[in-house]
């Protein structure tokens, strides 16, 4: 017995050992910089996935055809200028003297095969409905790259700054799945390698046709608990880690070398309420429901101050957000007096929609109100998948009320109000044409102001009729060494050429 | 002994068909992964788009029959999320997993047993009480709390160890020891019954008469005819060991299957999550059988003729 236990100790301890033996990280510390992801790149084609840990890693090998600025400001990359040839016609210059990591030329023909390769249906980009609006991409005579859409468009542009430019030889070569193991862009680092489900390696492209990066390598860690990302980064094993609550934020206040970043994001924390539901189907339901809401204790007292709220469905980063839109005030007292007014009608318990990703105690909280002015609501939790399914099935069928934190990635008011309100949108739980026609005004013209005042009658609409609460103005945090030089975007993207050590 | 072993595998190929049918349907049942896939706001035509590219508008019998000739060519498909072949995803996770789970086991049978053992035999030492207090606090701690405990004492505040991951050798001792935690509390508690039920019998006190020391009689007769309850338990806490490591491997960033299979729930991977059930099964269903021959062996009174 004795001999099979140590034999057995020996045996797991030698396993152990050899499995686990991986090559030290080379380089020395100041010239490496390490993140700490919540998980690891499901894929690193560019066009393969929609996830923010996969972004945060392939934007750094992949130039987009636009970008934008640390104001974030939609700015040039591949494409130098644009014009519109026509409504639904804009032509792109596209920069000369980029090379893909392999040495090859970035041309206009590359531009073109990526805008097909996204757009095609059967390839099956899960990114395909932020660009489906294209129908064609082709090189025009003076080499200039032509997009057509199939109706006037104004987000196209704020669409474009998604749309990663990937060298049409190569991937028709290797072919998909050998790309996404092993990708090659023409941006300011190349990958280096990848340990399944450890880290992905980057190194700095010395050729950069751009802002040369300052660290020659950086590492992307898979590190799903937030305590322990941050553990990582109080101890030195990295240098900035993504995705922290408030309450680790204010534990980095009081550590040494270390600090919370955070930026305001574009993403928006939103009630939503479904007027198809008897009860919710009376504006005055909804309005108390609004009534009852306070945004300002919800932002300080919960989410540690770091988010800001707003009384439209929008935030100031996006077009389309109109200065001075005030939102249905606080004041549980009008909301009392709305529900006494409805007698009965009200007297129903309201399903409330939430999922384990959503900070639980703003949903617990907004139930507290809701019951403070006589309401009776019940959370209903479910994972994210069926949530999803329940918020964007037929509204007759689905939850009463729904918490959501909205992202269209875009900064435009077209990807956050014409989902969410126009009846011909699965999201959408309003069905209210003259609504449908407002949005399409707004979506059919190219003209900034003509646009802004047509949303300026959509958020008339949602503190009219409330189909949808807009809370806060989500804040990011992120947890970073102090002498780390970089300042988080709206955007939420993590450009390695942009950060550098504080001499 | 064939016989017997016929007859098992017989019934552990009903098994694990019923488990791979199992997890076929109520994954299907408890979502959809295209979702999790888009953007927010994107169009129906989109996800319908998307969906019929993966296959998922089909009949789901369609697709089961599919998923089954698959599986007796060995051939899993590829992970939805990630587009890469699922044996590939599953054989960069399982050495992992495996060297967590060894290293956990090592140290859980190398400390719990002896520990369980001197408890049983000099009840009365100071040592066996702070043993029993020992095992107590073993089985009561969430790992998802030790282990945060073990993170702050010995990377933040001592710096000895990494904190996470898995770039160096040493990153594997803090996951075992947070891992074996709850094994070494069982093999203890095991091992401290079995000695003491081992002591009380006949056979010991004759040993003692002939003038055997007691040392003798713990190694040469009490340890092997006690070992019987802690191998079958031993089989079941390698199961434990496995399913523990879902939360431990979280904590500590650590790749291994169990970290896999939370992020392929989640994201509702099928490919993945039925792969590691299918494996599961089988892991789990050889290890009792092995649990079983191993009785024979060491007490050869126990036949495994089926027959009785």
């Amino acid at each position: 017995m004795k001999n099979t236990v140590r034999f057995a100790l020996a045996a797991a301890l030698a396993a152990s050992t050899a499995l686990v033996a991986l090559p030290q990280a080379a380089l020395a510390d100041a010239e490496l910089l390490t993140v700490d992801l919540v998980n690891e790149p499901s894929s690193l084609d560019p066009h393969m996935q929609w996830n923010p840990d996969s972004y945060y890693v392939y934007r750094n090998i992949f130039d987009n055809l636009l970008t934008r600025d640390d104001e974030g400001e939609i700015v040039p990359q591949i494409a130098t200028e644009w014009e519109y040839l026509s409504d639904t016609e804009i032509a792109f210059t596209i920069r000369e003297g980029v090379t893909f990591h392999d040495g090859s030329p970035l041309t206009a023909e590359d531009v073109v095969y990526s805008v097909e390769r996204i757009t095609n249906p059967d390839f099956g980009s899960p990114q395909l409905s932020q660009f489906s609006t294209i129908t064609a991409a082709e090189v025009m005579d003076d080499g200039r790259v032509k997009l057509t859409t199939s109706a006037p468009y104004p987000a196209l542009l704020a669409q474009l700054v998604k749309l990663s430019i990937v060298p049409q030889a190569i991937v028709e070569e290797v072919g998909q799945e050998a790309f996404n193991l092993n990708p090659v862009g023409s941006g300011p680092y190349r990958f280096a390698g990848w340990d399944r489900g450890v880290e992905v390696r980057l190194e700095r492209n010395d050729e950069y046709w751009g802002e040369v990066g300052d660290f020659p390598a950086a590492v992307f860690r898979a590190v799903p608990d937030a305590s322990t990302r941050v553990a990582n980064l109080v101890s030195g094993a990295s240098d900035l880690v993504v995705s922290l609550d408030p309450d680790l934020a204010m534990q980095l206040e009081t550590a040494d070398g270390v600090e919370p970043r955070t930026a305001l994001t574009e993403r928006v924390g939103y009630l939503k309420l479904n007027p198809q539901k008897p009860g919710l189907d009376d504006p005055r339901m909804r309005r108390a429901i609004a009534h009852a809401i306070d945004r300002e204790l919800i932002v300080e007292g919960l989410l540690g101050g770091y988010d800001q709220p707003v009384g439209q469905m929008l935030t100031p980063a996006h077009v389309g957000w109109v200065e001075g839109v005030e939102g249905v005030p606080y004041d549980p007292e009008a909301a009392r007096a709305l529900l006494d007014e409805m007698g009965d009608a009200a007297d129903r318990t309201l399903s409330f929609a939430t999922a384990p990703v959503f900070d639980q105690r703003i949903v617990q909280a907004l139930q507290q109100m809701l019951t403070d002015v006589g309401l009776d609501v019940e959370i209903e939790m479910t994972d994210m998948s069926t949530y999803l399914a329940k918020v964007r099935g037929e509204p007759a069928q689905g939850p009463d009320l729904s918490f959501g934190r909205w992202s269209c990635a875009c900064q435009d008011a077209d990807g956050v109000l014409h989902p969410l309100l126009h009846s011909g949108s699965s999201w959408s739980a309003v069905r209210e044409p003259e609504l449908d026609v407002i949005l399409d005004a707004a979506r059919a013209t190219l003209d900034e102001g003509e646009r802004l005042s047509e949303y300026a009658k959509v958020h008339e609409y949602v503190a009219q009729e409330v189909p949808l609460v807009p809370l806060y103005q989500a804040a990011i945090i992120y947890g970073a060494d102090e002498r780390l030089e970089w300042t988080p975007t709206p955007n939420e993207s993590l450009f390695i050429n942009r950060m550098d050590w504080a001499e | 002994m064939s016989g017997f072993l016929i007859k098992r595998l017989a019934q552990a190929a009903i098994s694990v068909f019923g488990v791979s049918a199992l997890i076929f349907f109520l994954q299907r049942l408890t979502g959809d992964p295209v979702l999790l896939m888009v953007p927010e706001g994107a169009t129906q035509e989109a996800i319908d788009q998307l969906r019929a590219t993966l296959g998922f508008d089909r009949p789901v019998l369609v697709q089961f029959g599919e998923y089954l000739a698959g599986v007796m060519r060995f051939d899993f498909g590829a992970s939805i999320v990630q587009n890469v072949p699922v044996l590939d995803i599953i054989a960069s996770r399982l050495p992992y997993t495996i060297a967590l789970a060894a290293a956990a086991l090592a140290l859980a049978l190398g400390i719990g047993v002896p520990l369980g053992v001197f408890m049983a035999v000099r009840r009365e030492h100071w040592l066996s009480r702070i043993g029993m207090g020992f095992v107590l606090a073993g089985q009561s701690l969430p790992t998802f709390w030790s282990g945060i405990l073990l993170i702050l004492l010995f990377a933040v505040v001592l710096g000895w160890l990494p904190s996470s991951g898995a770039r160096q050798a040493s990153s594997v001792i803090l996951p075992a020891i947070c891992l074996s935690l709850l094994s070494m509390a069982t093999f203890a508690r095991v091992a401290r019954t079995a000695t003491l039920d081992e002591l009380a019998k006949p056979y010991v006190r004759a040993a003692r008469a002939k003038g055997l020391p007691m040392g003798r009689v713990v190694t040469r007769h009490v340890l092997r005819n006690g070992a019987i309850p802690v191998i079958s338990i031993a089989a079941l806490e390698i199961a434990n060991l496995l399913s523990g490591a879902v939360i431990v491997e979280t904590v500590f960033a650590w790749p291994g299957l169990g970290l896999l299979t939370i992020q392929s729930i989640a994201a509702r991977d099928f490919p993945i999550v039925q792969a590691i059930v299918l494996l599961g099964a089988f892991v789990s269903i050889f290890l009792n059988l092995a649990a079983d021959v191993l009785y024979s062996v060491v007490d050869p009174r126990i036949r495994l003729d089926g027959a009785r």
